[in-house]
């Protein structure tokens, strides 16, 4: 996984927040702004706010509604992180921010702000906001949010249509029109073998003759000289260990229980030679080692890879499709861009493993409960039907109608249907919707990635959403049947605070993924198994970490 | 385009009709005749008005103009007639040799210009066709010099409160006025929607305040009236969005000193189609006009409401700075809309963003730039042939520019209220000294509408009714790519009309062709 500079608040800094804690987890309040007519005024950030403003029309119906004055801002994403560390740092935040919280910054980040009064906690009873609560109850692992009982902000769903949904969508697109071309390249040939698998699920030995079949045709396939079989996204190298290894990243447990290092487990060492007998192989790219954020992808879209390793969200798989569609206009794009589904030699597929959130959003100590009740009111509101409808079809009876059973419509929606007005949903001169603001959208987003109305939303392009959808269906039913291994830390240890595991697990993964690619690639003079496992040795915070984390474990 | 006409339901009918008003002045929809409407002279809500117009900023890339482009160009704009241009640029093209003197002091910093390029050369073509044709023009520059990421010059911490932005202000003009000969510059541009700060790095404005825009104001102000160019007024505000200009408006008519330092009240909107559609964009705009008018009685008398940049924000596509509906007939529509809600909240002119896609480009991330898509056609010859088309709402802001001349009245029909029809609108519009009379009849419902005008004021009848009507199917477009009449039939406008509007369509009559 890609790393992330912890953010390390000064003692000096913890000092003068700490004389700025009273308000934490309480009243709060007093501070309270209102416009000239008389509205709440709301700072909200966050880093999905890029071109709202907080003027459209949606947003002034919720204005309205609710009586508030929105003044929404956005986190760059590449500056995300820092941008709140810094407000927090200099008592700057605004009212409601969203932070990209997890477990490796849990300890080093939240725990921390909570201490020393930075957050507002969300009220106890949650009963005048049934959807919030809701959501809430479905998140997981929720109780490893709650410091002293108490909720310090609201973890953003990632779809709460589908909240026991465990496994990320890191996975291989692959070329199946190459594999298709090779294999009516020698169609003729005595004895052949075909690569291609029709359905795209590909056994232990299929993988592995799809990428040799790759690799023997590779120019011809791709037409260049300078085509790799397989790249990974840079944090994701090397993909092919997640075949052999039982935690995503630092730790994991022995048969006894206790915690030990994962990069120099058994599990993961099997997948480590493997990875490197692809790099031997020629299967990796020779340039992986120095593959930049987004430069493997770039390899791909620019017809120079057979496999890619992303990770495709909906937004993420639409984008790069759209890409795709663009730059290869020689290829088809279904076939250019299939998602390919591999099973270990387990007989099983192998997904890396996922809370059912992704980042959360934060309300500052100075906020009020009056506020903090406005906005929660906003964001139940915006879950209800209603709510919904507003955000993802726009205003009733302008944008859209409800009609009755046997009239015509665009969409049901639980029963629900809908019809867009012409007025309302213009299209362009290519034929879709044309863009348009509307800022109940972005404001869901507070509560929720909006993977929930991706099926109905009118902007959504359904061809790749059903292509997704029906990879994440096919995964759910594996999962089902036994036959999806998700490769998950052990939630006792993921979202375990210690002293040591907060402040240096970072650097750890950092340094163990370069020894991994070290080990890979024969680079800095470590080639045998045994030098890579004595590059952990050097490093004494491994067994202070391990020693702590036992320590909690009760060892 | 579709050259179909249908027959239009027009009768001419003797008797009167009236429109009935509530008691006491006050508005009462029951009692209204919304269908038999009147444009009476106690209804004029603008009597001089000052035209229509569109923006025809120096283009940023004259290499990519050809000379047959650019003859295509005027040809496009001899027809589109417009009375006002507002045409921008950027200092930066010109500033050379420049020396600050190594010390602190702004004031004793020189530098020189060099007006030997292609974009001056553009920029005075530009000039040069609106002074021929009696244009009124807004010129100004975008934004204080320098690299936005650089600021080389430190002039973005002051912004336009920098001395040396009047001086160089007052430079460009003395050399385009007394040098090059032009003479249709009325309005001086203080900066581009000064209200939109941004953030240092990306914007040359986020340091702006309209304290400090102000004090740009009456620092140009005093440099353009010791060259000499008293007759030039500094628009106030310029200003985008309702906040933003509401706070600008409120800043200029509270300050009696500054309000007589700028030249009119001058804001951008760029309207989301709702707002347009429900008739809302003309309560906003007179909500507007009333707060401001409460402290500036000069508002509507001395110092006009004028909008200088206007366009639809539905469909922006922010990466590539373009909008998607821009080809669609319903852009026309919607603009032509526009310009009626805004003429009976008292705007006195209206500038259409803008004239040709190939003025502006956006460099995208990739590497690759774009033409700007928000014209009324392009004029790059690389562009596809449907872009270099020319679009609906072309057509629809000839009608208009054409017919809401300066020196004009506009007159309200008293039933334009969304309270009692959100989706039809009307205005009565009189030419210059009396000379023509004409009917704007916007329908944006599904179904036809049914009405009868007339007007009650005096004009010079042509005893003819040219019709026009825009929409998808029934616009009339001649051999020579303009638009034409769908009809013409004698009569006229001071007698009753009976006319079927059509659903989603512009009637425009005139008593002269427009």
């Amino acid at each position: 996984m890609k790393n992330k500079k912890l953010f390390i608040l000064s003692s000096l800094a913890l000092l003068s927040l700490g004389a700025l804690s009273s308000c934490g987890g309480g009243g709060g309040g007093g501070n309270d702004e209102y416009d000239k007519d008389g509205r709440l005024i709301l700072k909200l950030k966050n880093v999905y706010f890029d071109t709202f403003d907080g003027t459209d029309t949606y947003s002034e119906i919720l204005s309205e509604k609710f009586k508030v004055h929105l003044e929404p801002s956005n986190y760059s994403y590449d500056t995300w992180d820092e941008e709140v560390n810094t407000a927090v740092n200099g008592d700057s935040l605004p009212d409601v921010f969203q932070y990209n919280l997890k477990a490796y910054n849990f300890g080093s980040t939240y725990e921390q702000w909570i201490k020393y009064g930075m957050l507002k906690a969300l009220p106890d009873d949650l009963s005048k906001w049934p959807n919030i609560k809701s959501l809430i109850n479905n998140t997981s692992n929720i109780d490893a949010l709650k410091i002293g009982g108490k909720l310090y902000g609201l973890p953003i769903a990632n779809d709460i249509s589908n909240p026991t949904k465990d496994f990320s969508n890191f996975t291989y697109v692959y070329r199946r029109d190459w594999a298709k071309a090779i294999d009516e390249k020698h169609k003729d040939q005595a004895g052949y073998t075909p690569i291609y698998k029709e359905g795209d699920v590909y056994t232990w030995e299929e993988f592995n003759r799809l990428v040799k079949g790759f690799k023997t045709d590779l120019e011809y396939a791709s037409g260049t000289k300078q085509a790799s079989v397989l790249v990974d996204e840079e944090w994701g190298f090397p993909s092919i260990t997640n075949f052999y290894k039982d935690v995503p990243h630092c730790y994991t447990k022995d048969a006894t229980g206790h915690a030990i290092n994962a990069f120099t487990s058994d599990k993961y060492i099997s997948g480590l030679r493997k990875a490197k007998e692809f790099v031997g192989d020629v299967i990796y790219s020779q340039d992986q080692y120095l593959y930049k954020p987004n430069q493997a992808k770039e390899v791909y879209l620019g017809g120079q890879a057979g496999i890619f390793y992303d990770n495709f969200s909906f937004a993420n798989y639409i984008s790069f499709r759209k890409s795709f569609k663009r730059l290869r206009k020689e290829a088809d794009l279904d076939d250019g861009t299939a998602l390919l589904k591999i099973m270990g030699e387990d007989g099983k597929f192998a997904l890396e493993g996922t809370e059912n959130w992704f980042s959360t959003t934060m309300f500052s100590y100075q906020v009020s409960d009056s506020k903090m009740e406005k906005v929660l009111d906003i964001l139940d509101y915006l879950l209800t039907p209603e709510g919904t409808r507003l955000a993802i079809f726009g205003k009733e009876d302008y944008d859209f109608i409800i009609v009755s059973d046997s009239d015509e419509y665009d969409y049901d929606v639980n029963g629900v249907k809908i019809k867009l007005t012409e007025q309302g949903w213009e299209r362009g001169d290519d034929g879709n919707y044309g863009p348009k603001i509307n800022g109940a959208k972005y404001l869901r987003y507070m509560a929720t990635l909006g993977n929930d109305t991706k099926a109905y939303d009118p902007y959504t392009d359904q061809a790749t959403f059903e292509l997704l959808d029906d990879w994440i269906k096919d995964m759910k039913k594996a999962k089902s049947e036994n036959k999806l291994r998700v490769v998950k830390e052990p939630a006792d240890i993921d979202w375990m605070s210690t002293k040591t595991k907060n402040s240096k697990t970072e650097g750890l993964l950092t340094d163990a993924n370069n020894h991994v690619k070290n080990y890979c690639f024969d680079s800095q003079g470590y080639k045998t198994i045994e030098e890579y496992k004595a590059k952990f040795d050097e490093d004494a915070n491994w067994a202070k970490v391990l020693e702590e984390i036992n320590q909690g474990l009760g060892f | 385009m579709n050259k179909a006409r249908k027959i239009l339901a027009l009768s001419l009918l003797p008797s009167c009709l009236v429109v009935m008003a509530g008691c006491n002045g006050k508005i009462d929809p029951q009692n209204m005749d919304k269908d038999n409407i009147v444009f009476r002279k106690a209804n004029t809500v603008i009597s001089n008005y000052e035209g229509l117009g569109v923006e025809w900023g120096t283009y940023e890339d004259p290499d990519k103009l050809s000379s047959d482009s650019w003859e295509r160009s005027l040809r496009i704009m001899d027809r589109l007639n417009p009375q006002v241009v507002r045409c921008m640029l950027n200092y930066d093209w010109f500033i050379t040799n420049y020396d600050d003197k190594k010390d602190q002091d702004k004031t004793n910093d020189t530098w020189e210009y060099n007006f030997s390029n292609k974009l001056m050369n553009n920029t005075v073509n530009v000039l040069r066709y609106c002074t021929d044709h009696n244009i009124d023009v807004a010129f100004g520059c975008w934004n204080v010099p320098g690299h936005v990421a650089i600021d080389e010059y430190k002039m973005m911490e002051e912004v336009t409160s920098d001395v040396r932005w009047a001086k160089m202000t007052a430079d460009i003009l003395e050399y385009l006025i007394k040098f090059q000969g032009i003479r249709c510059i009325k309005y001086f541009v203080n900066s581009n929607e000064p209200n939109y700060k941004g953030a240092k790095g990306t914007s040359k404005n986020y340091n702006n305040t309209f304290e400090i825009w102000a004090q740009g104001v009456k620092n140009v102000r005093k440099a353009l009236d010791e060259r000499g160019f008293t007759d030039i007024g500094i628009i106030g505000g310029d200003t985008t969005g309702f906040e933003g200009t509401n706070e600008y408006f409120m800043g200029i008519s509270k300050d009696a000193e500054l309000r007589e330092k700028v030249g009119d009240y001058g804001f951008h909107v760029y309207c989301p189609n709702m707002i347009i559609d429900t008739g809302d964009l003309a309560t906003r705009i007179k909500d507007m006009y009333k707060k401001t008018k409460d402290n500036d009685a000069g508002l509507g008398e001395v110092r006009f409401p004028h909008i200088w940049e206007a366009g639809l924000f539905d469909g922006k596509n922010q990466e590539t700075d373009s909008n998607a509906f821009i080809a669609n007939f319903s852009y026309g529509l919607r603009m032509a809309d526009y310009t009626l809600q805004s003429a009976i909240s008292g705007v006195s002119s209206v500038v259409y963003w803008d004239f040709d896609d190939g003025m502006h480009f956006m460099y995208l991330p990739d590497g690759s730039v774009t033409s700007k898509g928000w014209g009324m056609f392009s004029s790059l010859g690389s562009d596809s042939a449907a872009k270099q088309r020319l679009r609906p709402w072309y057509h629809s802001s000839v009608l208009l520019t054409n017919l809401m001349r300066r020196g004009g009245k506009i007159i309200d029909s008293g039933v334009n209220i969304p309270e009692l029809d959100k989706s039809f609108r009307s205005m009565g519009v009189i030419g210059p000294n009396n000379e023509f009379a004409g009917v704007v009849a916007i329908n944006r419902d599904v179904r036809a509408a049914e009405k009868t005008f007339r007007i009650d004021e005096d004009f010079t009848d042509s005893n003819k009714i040219y019709v026009y009507i825009y929409n998808e199917n029934q616009l009339v477009i001649g051999d020579d790519g303009f638009v034409k009449p769908n009809s013409v039939v004698e009569g006229s406008l001071k007698n009753i009309i009976k006319i079927n509007v059509p659903a989603n369509s512009m009637v425009i009559l005139s008593s002269k062709e427009l």
